[in-house]
C-alpha cells in the first residue's frame, strides 16, 4: 500500500513518508525508553531519508492532543511510547485508518489492521536481573523499586523476584510500586528504606523513579541494577556520576532496535498491522547489560550460572510463568484437568448405565416369561414386556426427580447417605475400611436425641447446636475406639467396627424399649425432642429441612480438610502409601485415630439429621436406620472416596430409593427390590471394574507402557 | 551367511510409546552378543518378543535362516531359546533337580518321576560346560551365584542353543561375575549363542564378541569391543557425551556428624540383621558402605532414619542422641534420606509431583500456615525444583507414578536436597536408573559433599562406591568388617571382604 502511494499525487506522497513520535511523559533525552525509541526512529529515518518529528508529552492528559497534532502534521506512521498512551491509540487509530501506528509497550485490544505493537519479555529480563541479584547478595535481601502498576513493570518486578528465588531459595524480595515514572525523590527514599532493612541489591524498574532509586541506593553503598537501557550510560553518566561503581548491570529492552526495525519495515512497505512483535531473549529484544565497573564482582561462577539461566530461558526449558498482563501464570484448571484420568469417570457412568440396562432386561424377561407361561402369542408378549419396562422406569424417573415433590423427597432421602458416604470415604482416604458407620450413626442419633428431649427451655440457636455437637461427639467416640485399637494393638478395624455395630444397635434397642421409652407412645420410641432441638423446615410443604444444608456444608468441609490442610495431607498420605508416610515423618497411628474419629463424627451427624430433621421422626425409634451406614459404603465406592463425588453418588442412591415406590405403583408386576438389584449391580461393576472396561473396551490404567516421560538426554 | 538368530524390522507399539522401532538384530552362532541400552531403550521388549511373551506388530524372526513364529514361551523353549531372568524362576523349597525338570518331567512306569535320570543328565551338562551344581541340593541353601547357575543349567537341560541372560550380574559380587563370564565363554566355545543384556559398560568389554546398542527403541549401531571405548558406547547409549568418571576433589573432612556405636537391629523375621556395627561419617566426606545385598544394609539405613527400632547401641547426629527417635525428629536434625525402595518409601505414586516434592516438609513454612496448606507455595516450589533438577514432567500435577524411574528418583533427590541438610543417607541411589540419571545423581552427591554435608552411601554397586566414596566400609553379616581409605582400596580386596574373607593386615 505504501509503495503504491509513492506514485500518486504529491500531497499524498508527502503525507506517507513522514514519521512522528509521541513520548510518554518525559523527554527524548531522558535516558528512558523515550530516548531509546527516539534514537531508533532517528537512525532509521536518517538512513532512509525520511522526514521525522516528535512531541514530548508533559502531562498524561496531553497524550491525545499530541497524537492528533501529529496526524494533523500529515504523519503516515506514528510511534507511541509507553503504556499510558495505549488507550488513546486504541481510540484514535480506529478513527484514522489511513495512518499507521506503532505502539511501544502496549497491545491494542482488539487488534487493529493499522497498529503494530512492540512488546517485550520484561519478565525474562527481570528474571535474569533477579538471578544476578540472587547470586551476589550477601544479606539474602534484595529490593525492587517499581514504577506504575502497569503490565511491563509488573513483569519486570515479578520476573526479578522469581529469578532471585530461582537461584537462591533463601532470598527475600522487598518491593514497592510508586504510581509515577517521574518521581526520583520518592524512588530514592524507598530505596534507602530498603537498604536500611538490610537489602544489598536494589533493582529500579520504573523510568526516572527507578533511576532515582538506584542512584540513591548506589550512593548508600548497595549494589544496584538498572532497567530498560544500560543505565551506566544514562543515569550514571558513563561512570562519571557518584556510585556508578555500584551498578552491576541493567535489565534492558532494546526499544531502539525494535522501533528502528519497525520504521524500516514500514518504509519498505512491509508494515504488519494487527500483530505484535515480542522482543525476547530469543531475538535479542531483551537481555542484561554489561557489568561495567562492577566487572570484578561478578565471578566466573556467577557468569556461568547466568549463562545457563539465559540459555534455559531462551530455549523455553525454563519459564518465568508470568503472563502478558504481569499475572502469575501458575497451572491453570485446564492443566490440572488434563492429567486427570477420565477413564475412571467413564467407568462410573458406564457402571450405572449398564446396571440400569440389566435392570430393564430383568423386568422384560420376567414379564415375558410370565406371559408366555400364560400362553400369550409372542407379539403380544413383546409388546407388554416393552410397555412394562417403560412404565417401570417411567415411574422410577417420576418418583425420583419427575416433580418438585419427588425431587425434594430424593434430596431428603440422600442426606444421611451423604453423611454416611462421607464417613466411609474419609476412612478410605486413610486406607481404613470403616464398616462401623451404621453403629456410629446409631450412637450419634442416640446422643443427639437424649440431649434433644431431656433439656428444655433453651433457645433454638443454643439447643440445636448442642444436640448436634452431642451427636457428633457420640459418633466420634464410637469411631475413635476401633481407630485407637488399631493404632495401639494393630487390631483390624473391620472386625472391631462390625462388633461395635452390634453393640451400638443393641444398646439403642434396649434403651429405646426400656429406660428411654416414651411411656405414652404405643410404638417403641423415645420422647419427642424439644421443638428447639429440631432442624427448622426450609420448605415446609415439601418437608425440606435444614439438615440438608448441614450435609452440603459437610461435603465442603471434608473436601477442604482433606485437600487443603496438613492433617488431611497426612491422612491421605497414610492411605495412599503408609510406608512413604512413615518415611516422611507422619504419625500413622495418630492419623488412624483421627480419621476414625472424624469418620465416626460424620456418621453420627448422619444419624442425628434423620431424627432431628425429619418431621416423621423427631424421636429415636429402635430401627430408625434402613441401613444408611452400609449404603454409605456403596456411596463412597461410587464416589471413588472423593468428597465431591459423594453428593452425586448419594443423590443417585436416594433417588433410586425414593423413586422405587412410584415404580411399583406404575408397574404392579415388579417388586420394589428391583432397585436393590440395580444398586447391587452398580457396586459390583465398580468393584470389578474390569468387567466394564472389558465390555466397553476401555484401556486399564497403570499399564506399564504408558510412561509420559522417559529418557534423559533429549 | 545364516545367523543362529535374525530379527528383522521388529516393531512393537504400546499405547503412546514406540517400544521397538524396526529393530534389526543378528546373532552369530557361538558368539556372545551384548545388548546394551538404558532402561526403556527397548531391550526387554525385544527379548520378550523373542521369548514369546509379546507379539511384534511388525517384523520377522529367523532361526538358522528359517522364519519362525513364536507365540508363547513354550514355543521359544521348543525352538531352543532359553532365558535366564533377572529374578530367578526357582522354587526355594525344591531341589536343584526338581527345579530343573519342572515342566519337562521325565516319567517312568507311567507316573513315577524319574529323578535319577534327570540328575544324571544334569551332571552331564554340569560337567560338559563347567557348571558345577549338586542336583540334590535345595535351592534355598544355595548362594545367589549358584542359583543363577541352576537357571542356566535349566535352560541347557531344555536343549537351548540360544541363551538370553537378562542383567545377570546385578545380583553378583565381582568374583561371582567373573565366574559367570568364564562360564559364558565356555558355553560360546561349545557352540551356544548368547545374548547378554546389560547396562554396565565394563562387563561389555570383559565378555562380548559383538555389541548392539539400543536407544529409544531403535538400533543405534552394532560394533565390536576392539572398535569401541567405554565413553563411545556411553555416548551411543545416551545420545550425547557422558562423563563417566566422577570429577571430584579430595575430601576435606570436618567434624563428626553421624556416629554409630555397637548398633544392633533385628530384621522382619526377628534375626539379627545389624550385629554391633560402629562407624562415623564426617562433614564433607562420603562414607561408602559396600557389601553384597542382604548383609544388613537395609536394616542399618532403616534404623538410622527412624524407620526401624534398634535393640542396642547408640546413634548420634552432631552429638545429639537420636537412637530410636522418630523419623520426623531425625529429619529435623538435618538428615536427608534417599530410600532404597523409591516406590515403597520414597514417594506416593498417586500423588502429583508437587505434593511428592513436599512429602516431608508440607507442615512447615511456607508450605503451610498453621494447619492450612498453601498450594501456591507448594506449586511454585515444585516448579523451581522441576527446573533445577530437570525432572521431565508435563505438569507438576502429573501423578508421580507416570514418571520414568530416573525422573522419579530425581524428584526424590530434589526433595531431599531442597532443605538444609547436614547428613545425607543415600541407599542404592542409582539402582535401576539409566546412565544419564546416574551421572546426574552422582554429581549431586559430590556437590553435597563439597558443601560440607556428611554423606553415607550404601550401594551394592562396587563401581559406584569406588568412584564416589572417600572411605569404604565393608558390611558383612551385619558387621562392619573393615574400613578402608578409598585411595588404597582395591577391587579384589573389596571383593574378598564382601565375601567375608578378612586377611589380617588389610
Amino acid at each position: 500500500m505504501q509503495n503504491l502511494s509513492h506514485n500518486t499525487g504529491s500531497p499524498e506522497d508527502e503525507r506517507r513518508v513522514r514519521v512522528g513520535l509521541v513520548t510518554d511523559v518525559g523527554h527524548i533525552d531522558d535516558g528512558t525508553f523515550n530516548q531509546y525509541a527516539y534514537e531508533g526512529l532517528r537512525r532509521a529515518a536518517t538512513e532512509l531519508g525520511l522526514e521525522y518529528t516528535y512531541i514530548e508529552t508533559v502531562r498524561p492528559e496531553d497524550h491525545e492532543v499530541n497524537l492528533l497534532i501529529l496526524i494533523e502534521e500529515q504523519c503516515g506512521l506514528i510511534i507511541t511510547v509507553g503504556n499510558g498512551l495505549g488507550k488513546v491509540v486504541e481510540r484514535v487509530a480506529k478513527e484514522h485508518p489511513d495512518v499507521d501506528f506503532v505502539t511501544v509497550d502496549f497491545v491494542v485490544q482488539p487488534p487493529l489492521s493499522n497498529v503494530l505493537s512492540l512488546v517485550f519479555a520484561e519478565d525474562q529480563a527481570g528474571f535474569l536481573a533477579g538471578a544476578l541479584a540472587g547470586c551476589i547478595t550477601r544479606s539474602n535481601i534484595v529490593g525492587v523499586v517499581a514504577g506504575e502498576t502497569v503490565p511491563p513493570v509488573l513483569r519486570f518486578r515479578k520476573g526479578f523476584a522469581r529469578g532471585a528465588r530461582y537461584v537462591n531459595p533463601k532470598v527475600r524480595v522487598l518491593s514497592e510500586h510508586v504510581e509515577s515514572f517521574n518521581d526520583p525523590d520518592k524512588g530514592r527514599s524507598i530505596a534507602l528504606s530498603f537498604v536500611e532493612r538490610g537489602a544489598d541489591v536494589i533493582f529500579g524498574a520504573g523510568g526516572r523513579t527507578g533511576s532515582g532509586a538506584i542512584r540513591g541506593a548506589a550512593e548508600a553503598g548497595a549494589w544496584v541494577i538498572g532497567v530498560d537501557q544500560d543505565e551506566w550510560f544514562t543515569t550514571f553518566e558513563r561512570g562519571r556520576a557518584p556510585g556508578s561503581d555500584r551498578l552491576v548491570s541493567s535489565a534492558i529492552k532494546r526499544v531502539d532496535i525494535a522501533v528502528e526495525n519497525a520504521v524500516r519495515d514500514w518504509a519498505a512497505g512491509r508494515f504488519k498491522g494487527k500483530s505484535n512483535w515480542l522482543g525476547s531473549l530469543r531475538n535479542g529484544g531483551v537481555g542484561l547489560a554489561p557489568f561495567h565497573a562492577a566487572e570484578n564482582v561478578v565471578s566466573q561462577e556467577i557468569r556461568a550460572r547466568l549463562n545457563e539461566v539465559t540459555i534455559r530461558l531462551r530455549d523455553g526449558a525454563l519459564q518465568t510463568r508470568i503472563g502478558p498482563a504481569g499475572e502469575d501464570q501458575l497451572e491453570t484448571l485446564w492443566d490440572r484437568l488434563r492429567v486427570w484420568d477420565w477413564g475412571e469417570l467413564a467407568v462410573l457412568v458406564l457402571a450405572v448405565c449398564t446396571a440400569l440396562l440389566i435392570g430393564a432386561v430383568v423386568i422384560w424377561v420376567t414379564r415375558a416369561a410370565d406371559l408366555r407361561g400364560a400362553g400369550l402369542p409372542w407379539s403380544q408378549v413383546i409388546q407388554e414386556a416393552n410397555a412394562l419396562v417403560v412404565s417401570a422406569y417411567g415411574g422410577l424417573y417420576e418418583g425420583a426427580i419427575g416433580s418438585p415433590r419427588a425431587l425434594a423427597g430424593s434430596l431428603i432421602y440422600c442426606t444421611p447417605y451423604v453423611m454416611a458416604g462421607l464417613a466411609v470415604a474419609l476412612g478410605f482416604q486413610c486406607g481404613l475400611f470403616n464398616i462401623g458407620v451404621e453403629g456410629q450413626l446409631y450412637m450419634g442419633a442416640l446422643c443427639a436425641t437424649v440431649v434433644g428431649f431431656s433439656i428444655t427451655g433453651l433457645p433454638i440457636y443454643v439447643h440445636l447446636p448442642l444436640a448436634v455437637a452431642a451427636g457428633a461427639l457420640g459418633g466420634a467416640v464410637w469411631g475413635a475406639i476401633p481407630g485407637a485399637l488399631k493404632a495401639i494393638t494393630g487390631a483390624h478395624e473391620v472386625i472391631n467396627t462390625i462388633m461395635m455395630n452390634y453393640i451400638a444397635v443393641k444398646t439403642v434397642d434396649y434403651l429405646v424399649k426400656n429406660p428411654l421409652k416414651d411411656v405414652t407412645a404405643t410404638l417403641d420410641r423415645t420422647p419427642f425432642v424439644a421443638e428447639s432441638a429440631r432442624f427448622p423446615l426450609l420448605v415446609p410443604q415439601l418437608n425440606i429441612h435444614s439438615a440438608v444444608l448441614l450435609a452440603f456444608a459437610a461435603i465442603g468441609l471434608v473436601w477442604y480438610f482433606l485437600f487443603k490442610t496438613t492433617w488431611g495431607f497426612e491422612i491421605r498420605t497414610v492411605g495412599a502409601n503408609p510406608s512413604a508416610a512413615r518415611y516422611a515423618g507422619i504419625s500413622v497411628k495418630r492419623s488412624f485415630v483421627l480419621a476414625m474419629a472424624l469418620s465416626g463424627m460424620l456418621a453420627g451427624m448422619g444419624g442425628l439429621d434423620v431424627v432431628l430433621g425429619r418431621p416423621s421422626e423427631y424421636a429415636l425409634k429402635a430401627a430408625f436406620s434402613t441401613g444408611f451406614g452400609f449404603d454409605g459404603i456403596a456411596v463412597a465406592m461410587l464416589a471413588k472416596s472423593h468428597p465431591l463425588g459423594v453428593f452425586p453418588a448419594a443423590f443417585l442412591w436416594g433417588a433410586l430409593r425414593n423413586g422405587a415406590g412410584l415404580m411399583q405403583v406404575r408397574a404392579q408386576a415388579i417388586s420394589i427390590d428391583l432397585v436393590n438389584i440395580i444398586q447391587g449391580l452398580v457396586i459390583m461393576f465398580i468393584a470389578a471394574d474390569q468387567i466394564i472396561r472389558w465390555l466397553y473396551r476401555l484401556r486399564a490404567r497403570g499399564e506399564k507402557a504408558v510412561v509420559f516421560t522417559r529418557g534423559w538426554g533429549r | 551367511m545364516t545367523f543362529a538368530l535374525e530379527m528383522r524390522g521388529i516393531t512393537k507399539r504400546f499405547p503412546g510409546v514406540l517400544a521397538n522401532d524396526h529393530i534389526d538384530f543378528a546373532l552369530e552362532t557361538g558368539e556372545i552378543h551384548c545388548l546394551l541400552g538404558e532402561n526403556g531403550a527397548g531391550k526387554s521388549t525385544l527379548m520378550n518378543i523373542l521369548y514369546g511373551l509379546y507379539r511384534p506388530d511388525e517384523g520377522h524372526i529367523f532361526l538358522d535362516g528359517r522364519e519362525v513364529h513364536i507365540s508363547s514361551p513354550t514355543d521359544a523353549i521348543r525352538l531352543g531359546i532359553g532365558m535366564v531372568h533377572q529374578h530367578f524362576m526357582l522354587i526355594p523349597v525344591m531341589t536343584v533337580a526338581e527345579n530343573i525338570m519342572l515342566g519337562t518331567e521325565i516319567v517312568k512306569n507311567g507316573f513315577v518321576l524319574d529323578q535319577d535320570t534327570a540328575a544324571q543328565r544334569i551332571r552331564e551338562i554340569s560337567h560338559q560346560y563347567g557348571l558345577e551344581v549338586d542336583p540334590s541340593a535345595y535351592i534355598k541353601d544355595l548362594p545367589v551365584g549358584l542359583q543363577q547357575r541352576v537357571e542356566i543349567v535349566k535352560a541347557l537341560y531344555r536343549q537351548a542353543s540360544i541363551l538370553i541372560l537378562d542383567e545377570p550380574t546385578a545380583v553378583l559380587i565381582p568374583q561371582e561375575a567373573d565366574d559367570l563370564f568364564t562360564i559364558m565363554r565356555e558355553l560360546a566355545k561349545q557352540g551356544k549363542s548368547i545374548i547378554f543384556i546389560t547396562h554396565k559398560l565394563g562387563e561389555v568389554f570383559a565378555v562380548a564378541d559383538r555389541i548392539t546398542v539400543l536407544r529409544n527403541g531403535r538400533v543405534v549401531g552394532t560394533t565390536r569391543p576392539s572398535d569401541a571405548t567405554q565413553s563411545s558406547l556411553a555416548a551411543m547409549m545416551v545420545g550425547r557425551e557422558v562423563i563417566l568418571t566422577v570429577d571430584r576433589r579430595p575430601a576435606q573432612p570436618g567434624d563428626i556428624v553421624l556416629e554409630v556405636r555397637d548398633l544392633k537391629v533385628l530384621d522382619d523375621r526377628g534375626s539379627m540383621a545389624v550385629n554391633g556395627a560402629s562407624f562415623e561419617v564426617r562433614a564433607g566426606e562420603v562414607l561408602g558402605i559396600a557389601g553384597v545385598q542382604g548383609n544388613g544394609q537395609t536394616e542399618l539405613v532403616e534404623a538410622l532414619t527412624g524407620l526401624r527400632p534398634t535393640i542396642a547401641g547408640r546413634v548420634s547426629i552432631d552429638g545429639v542422641d537420636v537412637t530410636n527417635a522418630s523419623p520426623r525428629r531425625i529429619s529435623e536434625q538435618g538428615v536427608a534420606h534417599i530410600p532404597e525402595d523409591r516406590h515403597e518409601h520414597g514417594m506416593v505414586g498417586s500423588y502429583p509431583v508437587a505434593d511428592n516434592l513436599v512429602l516431608n516438609t508440607y507442615y512447615r513454612q511456607p508450605f503451610a500456615r498453621g494447619a492450612i496448606l498453601d498450594h501456591r507455595a507448594i506449586e511454585e516450589h515444585a516448579w523451581r525444583l522441576v527446573h533445577e533438577f530437570d525432572i521431565r514432567t508435563p505438569s507438576v500435577y502429573m501423578p508421580a507414578s507416570n514418571l520414568s524411574g530416573g525422573n522419579q528418583q530425581k524428584m526424590i533427590v530434589a526433595r531431599e536436597f531442597s532443605r538444609p541438610i547436614k547428613l545425607l543417607i543415600a541407599a542404592q541411589p542409582t539402582r535401576g536408573l539409566d546412565v544419564g540419571s546416574i551421572e546426574f545423581i552422582h554429581k549431586r552427591l559430590v556437590q553435597a559433599r563439597d558443601q560440607g554435608v556428611a554423606v553415607l552411601l550404601v550401594s551394592a554397586e562396587l563401581d559406584e562406591i569406588m568412584s564416589l566414596a572417600d572411605r569404604i566400609a565393608v558390611m558383612y553379616k551385619g558387621q562392619i568388617i573393615a574400613t578402608l581409605d578409598a585411595t588404597q582400596a582395591e577391587r579384589a580386596t573389596l571383593g574378598l571382604l564382601m565375601a567375608g574373607v578378612t586377611s589380617h593386615g588389610a
